[in-house]
């Protein structure tokens, strides 16, 4: 049996979190792990830090990254921090719900900033796989919005 | 009454003031960016929001991030801290807009405090000495050159919208006056949009001297004054509290100044009224008000036993000033040391590393106000002060010996720091005798270092 336990994630993260890799894929039998860096694909450079002799260690992350995320799937977090709508109106049907199959530029959800009404579009295809967020409420920059399943 | 107050803030300040919150029974919500996610600040709050990523200008300096995660978090107040928004008069007038308590002065006492010119007109009103100059944005070249001929050079050109030293440029002679005159103009432009500058006389051998204030709108009394006259390019880098060279008749006339000042605006918040003072004709002249706590508050602290960010939220919560002039007592002298995570010997460039040891010293009058902490990563994004070393003593001479004593302790493997600047500068004669100015560290100190 090559059960995965919570010991070996902690020993995986660790590996994560030294090394510059972004992502990691694990499959051990059936069961399959993907770990990826919340800040993945965005470094960051200040002036500060293209002068800075010594570049500190990434740090880990507050919230443990989705390892819900099963092989494939992939995950909206939230570009800004702000009050997170499923849908245009309080009336109004949801842009997505879970099993919605969305296109590359469909409108997935609404984060409000100070009554400014920012829509977030999809970055590619995707089946929805599970809304994560609560509709109405304060979601955090990075917080992870909804899971989506490759088509 | 103040419930629940979002730190707009990070790093010592942020841990500073969770801790005057809890003392009042208020409670706190933490904001950090991308790379702070492990700030101390965000562990000791009752919450803490991720508003942004790592770049300032997304996270700490985005209004619309931060009110937004006050009114998402059920905040009633916000707290600016030093820095980023805190001296922004937008921002106090959004967080009224929002029905949130911004604490600290009123948004219009904020931005007439922040243009240098309508502050300088404003002081002048309430009997405060100006430094003789141009009064008012200057009118072009040749009004700089007629104020020349009256006061005599050296003269200061200075942004009219600036601070930090930006277009900032001393003219020695009027030879230099042309070429200076458009150096200043083309970095005022560049750094504030806006290329006003004024001029004044330019003072040499002075020293910083500011003078605490605190209002409740219908009262404004003094928590004495601080000196900061150990600078690097305009940055302090140690600070006392009281300052020494003052004689007692130039205390109460520089003290009362000070009060005049707060009282003209019927200044509500903590302030700090700044002067420069010349030892040589015991003179002094404002030179700014700032509308927030200072980086240097301790010192006050040390020496009055009052806390100054708990009076700032009462005020800001409606209460009376906790106390009249008459009940401020001051005993003893403290001295703040402030420990950058920066390389004093290669220019003090910024270190951001990770820190492998951290052993504060303790004992009895010796405080540190930090975030930082053993592993503690240094994010290369913000401003590199990782902890405030303040020691209390009965005088002068004895709170230096107990911040040598402090600094030689203090051990911090990782980052290069200023601990070894603030050691050499506590054994320096003209430090221990009091015989600087606002450049001596520059012009003396750093290059007898180098030598």
């Amino acid at each position: 049996m090559a059960d995965l336990n919570y010991d070996d994630v902690r020993k995986i993260l660790a590996i994560l979190d030294a090394s510059t890799l972004d992502e990691v894929h694990i499959e051990i039998g059936d069961l399959k792990l993907d770990v990826r860096r919340r800040n993945a694909g965005a470094p960051m450079r200040s002036p500060i830090a293209e002068e800075a002799p010594v570049q500190p260690k990434p740090a880990p992350a507050k919230a443990p990254p989705s390892l819900t995320l099963a092989s494939g799937q992939f995950a909206l977090d939230a570009p800004m921090l702000g009050t997170f709508y499923r849908a245009p109106a309080p009336d109004a049907p949801p842009f997505v719900q879970v099993g919605s199959v969305v296109s590359a530029d469909d409108t997935l959800c609404i984060i409000e900033v100070m009554k400014l009404m920012n829509t977030i579009k999809a970055e590619k295809a995707g089946r929805v796989a599970a809304i994560v967020a609560e509709n109405a409420a304060l979601v955090e920059f990075g917080q992870t919005l909804i899971v989506f399943d490759p088509l | 009454v103040i419930k629940r107050v979002l730190i707009a803030n990070r790093g010592e300040i942020a841990v500073r003031i969770v801790a005057s919150c809890r003392a009042l029974g208020i409670e706190t919500v933490a904001v950090y960016s991308d790379a702070d996610r492990n700030g101390r600040w965000t562990e000791l709050a009752d919450r803490a929001v991720c508003i942004g990523p790592a770049p300032a200008t997304k996270s700490y300096l985005s209004a619309p991030a931060l009110i937004s995660a006050a009114l998402g978090t059920g905040c009633d107040a916000v707290h600016p801290g030093y820095g980023f928004l805190a001296e922004n008069a937008e921002f106090a007038q959004l967080c009224g807009e929002n029905e949130l308590c911004f604490i600290g002065p009123s948004p219009d006492a904020i931005a007439q405090m922040g243009n240098k010119i309508a502050a300088r007109a404003i002081a002048r009103d309430a009997g405060v000495p100006t430094i003789p100059g141009s009064d008012g944005r200057l009118d072009g070249i040749d009004a700089a050159r007629r104020i020349a001929n009256d006061g005599g050079y050296p003269l200061l050109l200075k942004a009219a919208a600036g601070g930090g030293g930006r277009g900032m440029r001393v003219v020695r002679s009027e030879r230099e006056l042309s070429q200076r005159f458009a150096e200043a103009e083309a970095e005022a432009r560049a750094a504030f949009g806006d290329d006003a500058l004024y001029a004044e006389r330019f003072l040499e051998g002075v020293r910083h001297i500011e003078v605490q204030l605190a209002g409740d709108g219908r009262e404004v009394i003094h928590l004495g004054e601080r000196d900061c006259t150990l600078q690097r390019r305009s940055q302090k880098l140690l600070e006392e509290a009281p300052g020494s060279v003052l004689d007692v008749s130039v205390r109460e006339r520089l003290t009362s100044a000070a009060v005049a000042l707060g009282r003209r605006i019927n200044y509500r918040s903590l302030g700090t009224i700044e002067f420069v003072y010349e030892p040589s004709s015991q003179a002094f002249y404002f030179l700014e008000m700032n509308t927030r706590i200072q980086v240097e508050h301790p010192v006050t602290e040390m020496i009055t036993g009052l806390d100054l960010v708990a009076e700032q939220l009462r005020i800001a919560g409606g209460d009376e000033l906790s106390l009249r002039q008459g009940d401020v007592r001051m005993r003893g002298h403290a001295i703040e040391c402030r420990i950058n995570a920066e390389d004093p010997e290669r220019e003090f460039r910024p270190s951001p590393a990770t820190i492998e040891m951290w052993a504060p010293p303790s004992g009895e009058g010796i405080r540190v106000d930090t975030h930082a902490y053993d592993g503690y990563a240094i994010p290369p994004y913000y401003d590199s002060m990782i902890a405030k070393l303040i020691v209390w003593g009965e005088d002068r001479e004895k709170a230096i010996e107990r911040a040598r004593f402090a600094v030689s302790s203090f051990v911090i493997d990782g980052p290069r720091t200023t601990l070894p600047l603030h050691a050499d500068l506590l054994r320096e004669r003209n430090v221990i005798e009091n015989r600087t100015d606002t450049t001596w560290v520059e012009r003396e100190f750093l290059k007898k270092a180098v030598a």
